[in-house]
């Protein structure tokens, strides 16, 4: 028995839910037990009784006017609501997307195609030139390659230093264009004095190209220089044989158009899912809230 | 005719069917936006535009209790103006007497000189009790109002409300308790009958 105890939240629902006659059965047995024995619980229902009275008490508020409806009241505006107008943008963002993906899903669209007739020209192409450049293994290329040390590859022509090589006579069994440096520390302009008037020639010549691209690659700060064996920027990437312009001429071109266009239509893409998440998003919550409104 | 008539002539176009309706529940209708905004201006916009935006809408009315949809539009409209007044804020007027203290009742802007002495009493009540339902939070305003106020039970409370059977019972108990508090502060205003005992608040 706990005539004043406190009480629970439960308790104030069971008791505003049996004033209400909302209650039944063995909750309702249990409640009224309780009640017997209980008087702050029964005061409690007797206050919670004298609370429904109260507000049960109130006048009705009759309508102040007459609330029914013209025809003028009723005219839906010219101009589609904003709503609508996001639906319609969010449908054709969607529809557009899902005519691109599937396009592209199924290779409808002769991009593909494109790639592929220009990837065989390409081949094809390069096919013709490997050979010509196989049958003139030592043509002299554009550009000297420059080897530091011994390379053991040269090791059995006796241009090693300390590898037993070095007159000078075994050298000239090397490829024309390949220029052998000492262990020391030379510049470039000192490898001129080295060597055959070939060679120095040569390395005159690469000397003055390489100085002039260490020049421009500090300038700009990209590339390592020619020493280090990695080519300028600008030269990376394309194939230099007996006519090099051309060679690079034919890598480079026929990418370019496919590219540029796949490109594009992956912005479009990207644009059409942005263009989908700005109107899906405010059209989900307007709608959601206009439903809401309407008490469906 | 009956309701339901009017209902399905109504949702098709027939705009003097849905003013038939708009006669039987304009009271009501009225009665749960004046006490969940006390404001009669405001109450009155909130039954207009709920009256249109039913018409606008009745095809997706999908039978059963017009009054419940009817009310639960009118509710939301009414929601709906209590958040914008919360966004909006409005100076209210506050009344204060030669002193200069604040006075709680707000019916001191009507004139009663004509009224009985009853019928002063009676307003001054029902003042003390809508000032209470005012403190309420929304919902449970909403709640105390379909059950209490308007008679409604449970289920067609539950209905409007768009809330389980559960959360009403729930949230009808929590008002009572909440209105109990505020009543004992009026209860020198109430009648003998309806003064309630304060060691039940415990």
């Amino acid at each position: 028995m706990k005539p004043h105890a406190k009480k629970s939240k439960r308790d104030w629902v069971l008791l505003s839910a049996y004033l209400d006659g909302d209650l039944s059965g063995r909750k309702k047995d249990n409640l009224l037990r309780r009640l017997k024995h209980e008087p702050g619980l029964q005061a409690a229902l007797e206050n919670l009784e004298h609370v429904k009275k109260v507000l049960g008490s109130l006048p009705k508020k009759k309508a102040p006017r007459d609330f029914r409806i013209s025809p003028e009241m009723v005219e839906k505006p010219i101009i589609p609501s904003f709503v609508r107008m996001l639906q319609i943008a969010l449908a054709g963002a969607a529809v557009g997307l899902m005519v691109l993906l599937s396009l592209e899903f199924f290779n409808v669209l002769p991009l593909h195609q494109t790639a592929l007739v220009d990837r065989d020209m390409l081949e094809k192409e390069t096919a013709a030139v490997q050979p010509e450049m196989q049958t003139a293994p030592f043509e002299e290329p554009i550009f000297p390659i420059i080897e530091w040390h011994t390379p053991d590859r040269y090791a059995g022509l006796g241009a090693g230093i300390g590898g037993g090589g070095g007159d000078g006579s075994a050298s000239s069994q090397l490829p024309p264009w390949v220029v052998l440096l000492p262990d020391a520390e030379l510049s470039l302009s000192e490898l001129a004095t080295v060597g055959d008037p070939v060679e120095k020639e040569l390395a005159q010549t690469s000397s003055e190209q390489m100085e002039g691209s260490v020049e421009e690659s500090m300038r700009d700060g990209t590339d390592s220089g020619p020493i280090l064996g990695i080519r300028p920027s600008e030269e990376q990437g394309k194939i230099f044989g007996a006519q090099p312009k051309e060679s690079a001429h034919i890598a480079a071109e026929p990418e370019l158009k496919p590219a540029s266009v796949l490109e594009n239509l992956r912005w479009i893409e990207i644009a059409l899912l942005a263009m989908l998440l700005l109107t899906g998003i405010p059209a989900l919550i307007l709608t959601k809230k206009s439903r809401k409104i309407q008490g469906d | 005719m009956e309701e339901q008539d009017w209902v399905r002539q109504a949702q098709h176009g027939d705009i003097n069917a849905f003013n038939e309706l708009v006669l039987s529940h304009q009271d009501q209708a009225y009665h749960l936006a004046y006490r969940m905004l006390h404001d009669n201006a405001a109450a009155q916009d909130a039954v207009q535009e709920a009256f249109i935006r039913a018409y606008q809408h009745i095809r997706s009315f999908r039978g059963g209790s017009f009054k419940a949809w009817m009310f639960r539009i009118v509710k939301n409209k009414c929601l709906d103006q209590l958040r914008a007044n919360k966004r909006k804020p409005s100076q209210p007027l506050i009344a204060t007497n030669a002193e200069g203290d604040e006075w709680e009742d707000p019916i001191w802007l009507e004139d009663d000189k004509q009224l009985p002495e009853q019928e002063i009493l009676h307003k001054e009540v029902a003042a003390a009790i809508q000032q209470c339902i005012d403190q309420l939070p929304e919902q449970f305003r909403l709640t105390v109002i379909l059950v209490d106020v308007q008679g409604l039970n449970y289920k067609q409370a539950a209905k409007i409300a768009s809330a389980p059977v559960g959360t009403i019972r729930s949230r009808l108990a929590r008002a009572r308790v909440k209105m109990q508090g505020c009543l004992q502060h009026f209860s020198e205003l109430l009648p003998r009958k309806f003064r309630l005992k304060s060691r039940s608040l415990s």
